[in-house]
């Protein structure tokens, strides 16, 4: 019993020390991401490589897709977390003895959102949205600003109202 | 004697644990028109929809989970296949076409909660939004005002709370809309 304790303990810090090892940030060479929504004819949740190159911003992966940077209304990027064990093993890991699974669900790792608003040739508004390991949504939302992308600043928060006390 | 104690702390804790989650950031829920099945009210005749993005004057939504209502919205009402266009914001829309109806999504709550809490604990860490869908013809009449929710309560990142929020609204509006076309199952 112990000795499980132990095995589990070990893999779970091994998995976190993997989930806290940052890559270089460097988008110039494009960037592995996961396709969520948005690009038209891309299936949710493909993976693909997004680079930034002649005017516009590609998407290699089956199948590819082209937004012209012109056509980008909007790019915000977002902080977010998912867990470590995934997929098939993560959801039978909830069923794992000595509430073992929801220990494993304590060990998340860091991705970054990058949300691209963009117009079609009808001037139809349409949101595309990846996720991509930490650190990698900036740079390229700054490559996509130097290509001639626009960002809106975040409005302010709206005031909440104060409590009578 | 110990075992009562340990109950105690864990209640304790559990009490502690819900009094230290954030509050939900939302304003008053708006007043809102009956369904058409509770109030008997006629049905909206529209063949076609326009889908603007959702807006959020009194909450801060990230803008990932504003795109994802969105497409997920449109996604769910060309699915259904009950309209014969559905138009994006900002789309040019031809001049044969009168009786588009426009969709506006105003996104009045919105609580961020914890995956992790969620799947650690199974029943705290709820990430909920409540949104208002209106309806107006293109004369500006009102023709529908309804508060829709969707969340995550037990297992799912925090975005699958745009995709029950989006299940809600098509539904809501397949109920209330009555366009004529008849959903084709696409031949295999």
């Amino acid at each position: 019993m112990r000795r499980i304790a132990t095995l589990l303990a070990i893999c779970a810090l091994a998995m976190s020390a993997m989930a806290q090892q940052k890559p270089a940030a460097d988008a110039s060479k494009g960037v592995t991401v996961n396709h969520l929504i948005g690009l038209s004819h891309v299936a949710k949740n493909a993976k693909g490589q997004l680079t930034v190159a002649d005017g516009k911003l590609h998407f290699a992966g089956t199948p590819s897709a082209d937004i012209a940077i012109h056509d980008i209304t909007n790019v915000q990027t977002a902080d977010d977390s998912k867990r470590l064990v995934g997929g098939i093993i993560g959801t039978l890991s909830m069923f794992g003895p000595y509430g073992s699974g929801r220990f494993l669900s304590l060990f998340r790792k860091q991705v970054d959102v990058l949300t691209i608003e963009y117009r079609d040739s009808d001037g139809g508004l349409h949101g595309a949205i990846f996720t991509m390991a930490d650190n990698m949504a900036q740079p390229l939302k700054d490559q996509l600003v130097a290509a001639g992308a626009k960002a809106e600043a975040l409005p302010p928060m709206p005031e909440q109202p104060k409590e009578k006390k | 004697m110990t075992r009562r104690i340990l109950i105690l702390l864990t209640l304790l804790a559990a009490t502690t644990l819900a009094v230290a989650q954030k509050p939900a950031a939302k304003s008053t829920k708006p007043a809102s028109t009956p369904t058409p099945e509770s109030a008997k009210a006629p049905k909206i005749e529209s063949h076609d929809i326009l889908v603007m993005r959702p807006t959020s004057d009194e909450v801060q939504l990230p803008d990932d989970f504003r795109m994802a209502i969105y497409e997920k919205v449109i996604d769910d009402l060309a699915k259904s296949g009950r309209f014969q266009r559905i138009f994006r914001d900002g789309q040019k829309i031809p001049d044969d076409v009168k009786d588009t109806v426009k969709l506006e999504i105003i996104v009045w709550g919105f609580k961020e909660g914890s995956a992790r809490m969620r799947q650690v604990t199974t029943v705290m860490g709820e990430t909920r939004i409540n949104v208002r869908v209106k309806a107006t013809d293109p004369s500006g009449k009102e023709l529908m005002d309804r508060n829709v929710q969707g969340g995550v309560k037990f297992f799912g990142e925090n975005l699958h709370a745009t995709d029950t929020l989006a299940t809600n609204i098509a539904a809501l509006i397949k109920r209330s809309f009555e366009t004529g076309v008849r959903p084709v199952k696409p031949s295999k």
